[in-house]
């Protein structure tokens, strides 16, 4: 194949491997997470060695990793669940963002903005208090613990942010494909499910594995209100290891790190996707 | 409008809680008293490593369980949470930590007597010689911001208290030697004095001044379990089961503690 | 503004027979906001006709291939398609639409299936026709296009022209009475054109009722029946091409025409 006449719907061209580019350190916030930690693990626990009747950071972190990887593993759960929820949520509002009927349109783009835009730990705030925690169907009593609330105060957001993602996505394909599907005789619904969903999914997962990061790194507020995940059970560390001044780095710092370690190759795997896909 | 976000409407809206009228009757029922203990509290209720939560308050809770002859859960909260958790049902007891006050005891039905007390003390460095209040007289204390106490020990005693943000800050400041003491509550210099960080260099030497005490929780309404609680207090002081608890997590005997062990024993 | 054909009468009963105007417009008008684009146009196809409309861009030529399917909806007029009324608000579309196909200037192939699917898609999922017949079918229509082998080429690995074939097999696929073509060959780069037109060529050639939006002179002169000649939202001019083509009568057809040839 040799020159292409230019078509100004990047889909229809064939995937050509972007030009190697040169390595280019690019620092972001994430970078900046995770250098953070590893400079306070480490400075702290050099800090920490200096006393001797106390144990050093590094003993101190080692001792209690299996506690705070299983807080960890519980912000993984919480950031997936919500992330799976408010997908799924999300798409359905976002097909009522794209929809032909006004009145829910209007009352789905009123529902996006909300939770839009608004701050997450209200939204966890609100999840945390008027959720009961428990429910009672047919005799039977469902319990409803704290972190199952976290997921839904996080998944709101997410859907939010998700339908945003689904009405972009839907809206920046060229409308040549609803006229041809229109054409072929595909009903709305068809068309909707086999033609424009699936090239949008491509669209969309760049900066849905970007809001997923940022759902991870969001979970730690979930503290505020009392679940006992990795950051809480970090201060309680801290607490039982007495309050120690020079631990409070190192101790928080192994939380960033694990943060870093988990959402870096996330990123780099969204960016990576972001130049696979680029329009 | 899509499904879930009616759900989420609907649950929002409140299908409310019920609250039980009778807590006694559900724990027996369920086999199971829950209890919210403070888990960042040392040695109150704090982890050990293997995540559990133990301390004097869990010890406690403990042996409500054994007397009511269920099974314990413990469920750590923090004091944004506390007197939510015991409105909601979702706790059946709290013992965490939270002083007495009118404000709490129009929200939650506070136990009589007050299991515990804390006071105002101060973590002394050893090098100060100071063997009561009155020697304060001109020094510097660190202190944390808002304790309602700064101001009446100054005044008391004539100590100037320098005052920092949160419990962190003055306690590098002490280390760092602007002051020759923490003034702070009891209870966390008692804490602090458990591990060797802190005691090798510094020490409780003084009486603990202006009690607080500290108060069991169960919900409004709840007067039999309060009963029980009242008649399980009583038998701990009778016992000096609380003594011994604070002996066995490493913390001197407070006054309070000492004189309702006096007070009962004789009964 | 001279009257294009002599107007059969309007069908009774929408009983069609292939002796009446296949497609059949009658003073079909069309605006965008206040921009009138199609102001009254009139013109019929016949069952096995070969028809291009020419014109200056603007001149509404996209918007009037578009209303014969039902894509744009019309302000007034009629359009029939074997006697069915297509802008009757009750018009059984799916009816509509496969008798009516259409290419597109951007192809518009949907470019996460393969061009085997691409063709199968409509007739299995819309006309829920055997699967396996539909892929019989598939095949003889991508090997009739010249693409035997590119089957399983996803549309952004195949050219220009290789798209656009494809796109002609997905319309042919739905066995329509009739095709449009909406300016086919405008994106395409020159080596590709002739291998699209020669494709549209053998399906003329196949008797097959056309309808072109064409900027290709050299090749309506060579297939069209009639050539219809569009500015600024009427029918300026038509005829049979050689006519049309060495004296066009009116003065705006010569200045397009002294222009583009």
């Amino acid at each position: 194949m040799t020159e292409r006449p230019s078509v100004p719907f990047a889909v229809l061209h064939p995937y050509r491997r972007p030009e190697p580019r040169p390595f280019r350190l690019r620092l972001r916030l994430i970078h900046g997470v995770g250098i953070a930690g590893a400079v306070a693990l480490i400075g702290g626990a050099a800090f920490a060695q200096g006393g001797t009747s106390t144990r050093s950071a590094f003993e101190v972190i080692l001792q209690w990793s299996p506690l705070l990887l299983s807080g960890f593993l519980f912000n993984i759960t919480i950031s997936v669940l919500a992330m799976l929820l408010g997908t799924i949520a999300g798409i359905a509002l976002g097909l009522v963002l794209i929809g032909h009927n006004p009145v829910t349109r209007w009352t789905g783009w009123v529902f996006t903005q909300f939770f839009r835009n608004s701050p997450w730990l209200v939204l966890l705030f609100f999840a945390m208090f008027l959720i009961p925690y428990e429910f009672r169907v047919a005799g039977t009593t469902i319990p409803f613990p704290d972190w199952i609330k976290a997921v839904i105060g996080f998944s709101l957001p997410v859907m939010a942010n998700v339908a945003e993602l689904v009405r972009g996505a839907v809206r920046s394909l060229p409308s040549g494909q609803w006229e041809a599907a229109e054409s072929l005789a595909f009903s709305r619904r068809q068309t909707l499910w086999m033609i424009i969903l699936p090239q949008c999914v491509k669209r969309m997962l760049p900066p849905w594995m970007n809001l997923y990061s940022l759902v991870t790194m969001a979970t730690v507020q979930a503290s505020i209100v009392g679940v006992t995940e990795m950051l809480t059970l970090t201060s309680q560390v801290h607490a039982a290891e007495g309050g120690r001044p020079d631990l409070l780095a190192p101790l928080y710092g192994f939380a960033m790190l694990c943060f870093f370690l988990y959402c870096y190759p996330i990123e780099r795997f969204t960016l990576y996707l972001e130049r696979r896909f680029k329009v | 409008m899509n499904k879930f976000a009616l759900a989420t409407l609907a649950i929002l809206l409140g299908i409310g809680h019920s609250a039980s009228a009778d807590v006694l009757a559900k724990i027996k029922e369920k086999g199971v008293l829950t209890v919210g203990v403070k888990a960042d509290y040392k040695p109150f209720g704090f982890r050990d490593p293997s995540g559990a939560i133990v301390g004097i308050e869990p010890d406690l809770a403990a042996d409500v369980a054994k007397r009511l002859d269920v099974k314990l859960e413990l469920v750590p909260v923090i004091s944004a949470n506390r007197i939510e958790f015991l409105q909601q049902g979702k706790i059946d007891l709290m013992i965490a930590t939270m002083s007495d006050t009118p404000e709490r005891r129009k929200s939650v039905l506070g136990i009589d007597p007050q299991y515990y007390s804390d006071s105002v003390n101060v973590l002394m460095s050893k090098k100060a010689k100071v063997a009561s209040w009155e020697d304060l007289k001109g020094k510097v204390l660190c202190g944390t911001s808002g304790a309602w106490y700064n101001k009446a020990v100054n005044a008391k005693y004539g100590v100037e208290v320098k005052a920092f943000d949160g419990s962190e800050k003055p306690l590098f400041a002490l280390k760092g030697g602007e002051c020759i003491g923490y003034l702070y509550d009891q209870t966390f210099v008692q804490g602090k004095l458990i591990d060797t960080e802190w005691n090798t260099d510094f020490a409780m030497p003084l009486p603990g001044i202006m009690e607080a005490p500290w108060m069991l929780a169960v919900a409004q309404g709840e007067g039999a379990f309060a009963k029980f609680m009242t008649d399980t207090t009583i038998d701990w002081m009778k016992t000096g089961f609380i003594v011994q608890e604070e002996t066995k997590w490493g913390i001197t005997p407070t006054a309070y503690s000492q004189r309702m062990h006096d007070k009962y024993k004789g009964n | 503004m001279m009257q294009p054909t002599t107007k059969a009468d309007p069908t009774p009963g929408g009983l069609w027979t292939p002796d009446k105007p296949l497609i059949q417009l009658t003073d079909v008008h069309k605006s965008f906001g206040a921009f009138e684009v199609l102001r009254g146009i009139s013109f019929d196809v016949m069952k096995g006709e070969v028809v291009c409309i020419i014109g200056p861009s603007g001149s509404g030529k996209s918007t009037l291939i578009r209303c014969i399917n039902a894509l744009v909806p019309i302000d007034a007029g009629s359009i029939q398609v074997e006697g069915q009324e297509v802008h009757d608000p009750k018009l059984d579309k799916l009816a509509l639409r496969r008798k009516v196909g259409m290419v597109f200037q951007q192809y518009n192939l949907f470019p996460h299936r393969t061009a085997l699917q691409n063709v199968m898609m409509a007739p299995v999922h819309v006309l829920r026709q055997d699967r396996d017949e539909v892929e019989q079918r598939a095949h003889a229509l991508l090997k009739k296009v010249r693409l035997s082998g590119k089957e399983n080429a996803y549309p952004g690995e195949l050219s220009g022209g290789q798209q656009q074939r494809v796109a002609i097999a997905r319309a042919l696929a739905m066995r329509p009475d009739v095709m449009l073509f909406d300016e086919v060959t405008a994106a395409l780069d020159p080596e590709t054109v002739k291998e699209v037109l020669i494709t549209i060529r053998e399906l003329v050639e196949e008797g097959m009722t056309c309808m072109l939006v064409t900027h290709e002179m050299g090749f309506a002169r060579e297939i069209a029946d009639q050539v219809y000649f569009t500015d600024r939202g009427v029918i300026v001019e038509h005829g049979a091409p050689d006519e049309f083509f060495s004296a066009p009568k009116d003065e705006r057809t010569q200045a397009f025409l002294s222009q583009i040839l």
